[in-house]
């Protein structure tokens, strides 16, 4: 298993699980998390430097870019002009053009404004950026994003930080089937079986934050997600048994005493 | 709006500057939102960043909407009533 590969817009990683780095209790418990779950990608936000305090830790300082893959996320973005803003100088700051375009919309459900974030990815896509994009679980919305040139699709399993793991698998599954860019779940996951679900729908990847980050201990869920994600994949891989309507004994009939 | 000083600036002779010459010589910025006055004049992105005691390496600038390269920073100087942004990564879903 160790060729196989989580390949997007051209660079390989080792690992298909690739978590958040919000709502930790500090940024060390974040490090000891992600080196738990051996994911080699984390999310990042772009925010303001804390001019009255310029010695506060900075997450560069426990988990090292040259390491660990940051993918620049664009939460709190409402326009594509603000995320094409935001994006660049995350270019600037860390030289990726590799990043997460998310347009949300109401902060109830925190759910993708799909029109604004077609014309979100357009823009970055034109200004050089790799876009893997969230979007809804719409087969539609998916396909017109992935022929726009995102690198990869990235469909919500459940609301951002709900928790409650896939409730569309149908969609998802037709978005795999559709998609010829990796599809990575991206929000929904509340345990390990979450996880393991969406790999077994064939995705080719799961993002989470709140899930590691939400568990009582987020260093052993970080564990769990990782052999989840690869259990998940395997099963996929493996191809499983046909669903059957009854019982099919396991031990042979012939020769009973 | 506060008036914030520079840590690492001269701050008497800020007061020299602001008694004795014309006011418009003064620099005002936006930085990050919020006012600072008395910056010295020309005062390039790099010397800002070494009074704000920010590394160079871990953050980009923004002015006035537009990107300001790293490689630029020791040349770029600040004009009257630049809006600067400074931002760096935190964590994020």
């Amino acid at each position: 298993m160790s060729s196989d590969l989580l390949t997007v817009a051209g660079r390989t990683f080792k690992s298909r699980l690739i978590i958040g780095t919000g709502k930790y209790k500090d940024y060390a418990q974040n490090a000891a998390a992600l080196e738990a779950s051996g994911a080699d990608m984390v999310t990042v936000a772009v925010r303001r430097v804390n001019l009255t305090d310029p010695k506060q830790p900075m997450l560069v300082d426990f988990i090292d870019p040259a390491q660990t893959t940051y993918l620049p996320n664009t939460a709190g973005c409402f326009t594509g002009e603000d995320a094409v803003r935001t994006l660049r100088l995350a270019r600037e700051a860390g030289g990726w053009d590799l990043v997460k375009l998310e347009v949300l919309s109401d902060p109830k459900h925190l759910y993708p404004d799909m029109e604004e974030t077609l014309r979100a990815a357009e823009l970055l896509i034109k200004d050089g950026f790799q876009v893997m994009v969230y979007c809804s679980d719409d087969p539609v919305f998916a396909r017109k994003l992935e022929e726009l040139g995102c690198c990869a699709i990235m469909p919500l399993g459940a609301p951002i930080g709900s928790g409650l793991g896939i409730q569309n698998p149908v969609n998802i599954r037709l978005i795999v089937e559709q998609s010829k860019v990796p599809v990575i779940v991206d929000a929904g996951v509340g345990t390990a079986s979450d996880a393991t679900i969406a790999m077994e729908l064939g995705c080719d990847g799961v993002l989470m934050n709140t899930a590691i980050a939400g568990a009582k201990d987020p260093v052993l869920m970080a564990r769990a997600m990782k052999h989840a994600v690869i259990a998940g994949r395997e099963a996929y891989l493996a191809g499983r048994m046909p669903r059957k309507m009854y019982a099919d004994p396991s031990s042979p009939l012939a020769g009973l005493i | 709006m506060l008036r914030k000083y520079v840590s690492g600036v001269n701050r008497p002779r800020q007061h020299y500057i602001a008694r004795y010459k014309l006011e418009s010589l003064d620099v005002k910025v936006i930085i990050n939102g919020e006012e600072y006055a008395d910056l010295p004049e020309a005062i390039t992105v790099a010397k800002l960043l070494e009074h704000l005691s920010l590394p160079r390496k871990k953050i980009a600038v923004e002015r006035n909407l537009e990107v300001v390269s790293k490689s630029t920073f020791d040349e770029v100087t600040l004009q009257d009533g630049d809006r600067i942004e400074i931002i760096h990564f935190i964590g994020g879903g």
